[in-house]
């Protein structure tokens, strides 16, 4: 039950590495590190250290298939959340996903991940649907949802994204324990990785929060309400990472409350209140008439003219 | 010493001590074990319902002359399944279902119970505060079988009932088959009550349940230390309870019961990081420290 302390493992420093499953200077012990999988594993940890922007990879993995989302209608009891939602969301893009309160943005991820029921419609990834695809899945909650006076330290919290890949009845690996600590150091939170989670600040649960999902290896990224009460170096970290995971190839996707100059870091919106109001390229969607019937009256949006 | 050691040895001369601590211990054990998850969960009124739930069952079994552990185990999972129904069907929320439930089933369990022991040798009473000078042979086999099924459940399912119960929803989203594991975690705190039934009886199991690991919570930051510690809370009440019980002729089950609130009180008081009194003596070590 007790997870020792992983500190003299040697750790990958760059996240590439991280999310390639093994660090790049260990050779896979594995023996069928001949198989197309592996092969393609190690090709995804040769990248380009931060610098490309907005391109692929380099010999990056087969590119993901997006989410396609088609007629997607949830009902609580009496109140219609969502109402025929169609749309696509792209691998290697940062897609935001914004709306006023009430609109069913958090809904939306749930009911995308089968968290929620849906009464029609269905949510596709390639030839099979989402919700049997989770071992890809790495999801954040809210930070209201969580108990944060649950007896757990930072690093038990990043070992969850360890538990799927390890599987049942099995310990975690000593590569489970490298990728966990990357992970948090990725995140500038491996030195406090001892403390309670209840010990810590808005800002360092969401970023241990991060490093959980970092450590899942997955292809899809979904955070709701990330930056709701966290500082500006979080805020900072966040945005780093996610646009990294973008570049990768990956699926990020991200429930966005603020209007404010963050939303520029987004590549492309979509705009819901119940319905799909808009969906695009950022700048397509940030237009007068389009917010409008999102937030009925006047708001203040950054950039809205200048779209 | 003399005294000491006459008072630790000369109650285990007799069989039935013997039984009864051993049982006391394998108790105060699994309770805090399985309360642990029930505490972390804020589901400690859960641990209430399926321990009154229990009596209907025994009652039935004890009048179709099977096992009435059995019997025991049926209704308390029967109840949680009904818990749920009700919750997730209806306008109704949870704390009202349990409230429902549990009384209904044990109103039933006392009109069974006193119907049948008119004409029979069981004794509510038994039920409802245990009877552990009564434990015979076959109930410290019947428990020791549970509790070992149990501590191998926790050792196996660690690790993901540690992610389920601390974010259901991130556990679901990775894949993790939740509504197994919950049934899981049910059938775990059913099992508990069953095996507590002879020691402390359905109305005190739930102190076995929550308080040894509320005790632990306040000194320990990881659920396995949670686990460990308040095992250890619950045996040396457990032991302790039994003693009191033996030298000062008290009743087993509350003694046991007050050991344990005793531990609580204490560490609520003095725990260093977050005891009352620590923290109005400014003795508190600061959690960010």
């Amino acid at each position: 039950m007790p997870v020792p302390d992983p500190s003299p493992n040697p750790v990958p420093s760059s996240l590439p590495d991280l999310l390639s499953g093994f660090p790049s200077s260990t050779p896979s012990t594995s023996p069928s590190s001949t198989s197309s999988t592996s092969a393609r594993s190690h090709l995804s940890a040769v990248p380009s250290p931060g610098g490309a922007q907005g391109s692929r990879v380099p010999g990056s993995t087969a590119p993901l298939d997006p989410i396609w989302v088609t007629h997607l209608s949830v009902t609580y009891r009496d109140v219609q959340a969502l109402e025929d939602v169609s749309v696509t969301i792209q691998p290697g893009q940062l897609t935001g996903l914004i709306g006023p309160n009430g609109a069913g943005k958090s809904t939306l991820i749930k009911a995308m991940l089968g968290l929620v029921p849906s009464q029609q419609g269905s949510v596709r990834v390639g030839d099979r649907s989402l919700a049997e695809q989770r071992e890809r899945i790495a999801y954040v909650p809210q930070r209201s949802q969580i108990d944060w006076t649950y007896p757990a330290t930072v690093w038990d919290v990043v070992m969850m994204g360890r538990v799927r890949k390890t599987g049942w009845l099995r310990p975690f690996s000593g590569v489970s324990r490298r990728l966990a600590l990357a992970a948090l150091e990725r995140v500038g939170m491996a030195h406090l990785r001892h403390r309670s989670i209840g010990a810590l600040s808005g800002g360092q649960q969401q970023r241990v929060f991060l490093a959980r999902s970092l450590a899942q290896e997955a292809d899809i990224f979904c955070f709701d309400e990330p930056f709701v009460g966290v500082d500006q170096k979080t805020e900072t970290i966040l945005f780093e990472i996610f646009q990294d995971l973008a570049r990768q190839g990956k699926i990020v996707l991200v429930v966005n409350h603020d209007l404010g100059e963050s939303i520029t870091h987004f590549d492309s919106l979509i705009l819901l209140n119940r319905q799909v109001i808009a969906a695009g390229p950022r700048t397509q969607v940030i237009q007068q008439d389009n917010l409008h019937r999102a937030y009925g009256g006047q708001v203040q949006f950054f950039g809205a003219e200048a779209a | 010493m003399t005294v000491l050691t006459h008072w630790l040895l000369e109650p285990l001369q007799y069989g039935f001590m013997q039984r009864s601590l051993l049982i006391a211990v394998i108790v105060g054990f699994i309770c805090a074990l399985v309360g642990s998850y029930l505490m972390v969960q804020r589901l400690a009124l859960l641990g209430d319902a399926i321990s009154h739930s229990v009596l209907p069952g025994l009652a039935i079994a004890f009048l179709l002359n099977i096992n009435i552990f059995v019997g025991a185990f049926l209704a308390g999972i029967l109840s949680t399944v009904l818990i749920t129904w009700i919750h997730t069907r209806s306008p109704i929320k949870e704390d009202a279902a349990m409230g429902i439930v549990f009384s209904a089933f044990f109103a039933l369990g006392i009109t069974l119970i006193t119907a049948i022991q008119k004409e029979n040798k069981i004794d509510l009473n038994h039920f409802l505060f245990g009877n552990i000078l009564g434990v015979t042979q076959a109930d410290v086999r019947d428990t020791t079988v549970i509790a070992v099924v149990i501590l191998i459940v926790v050792l196996a399912l660690y690790k993901e009932l540690l992610f389920y119960t601390f974010d259901p929803l991130g556990a679901q989203a990775a894949g993790l088959p939740v509504n197994t594991l919950n049934f899981g975690l049910m059938v775990l705190i059913a099992l508990t009550v069953v095996a507590s039934l002879k020691a402390v009886g359905v109305i005190l199991v739930l102190s076995l349940l929550i308080t040894p690991s509320a005790t632990a919570y306040l000194l320990v930051p990881r659920l396995y230390q949670v686990m460990l510690l308040g095992a250890a809370i619950g045996v040396f009440s457990s032991i302790n309870g039994m003693y009191l019980s033996y030298w000062y002729n008290l009743p087993s089950g509350p003694a046991i019961v007050l050991v344990a609130s005793g531990c609580f009180t204490l560490a609520l008081l003095l725990s260093p990081r977050h005891g009352l009194l620590t923290q109005a003596l400014g003795l508190t070590r600061s959690p960010r420290s």
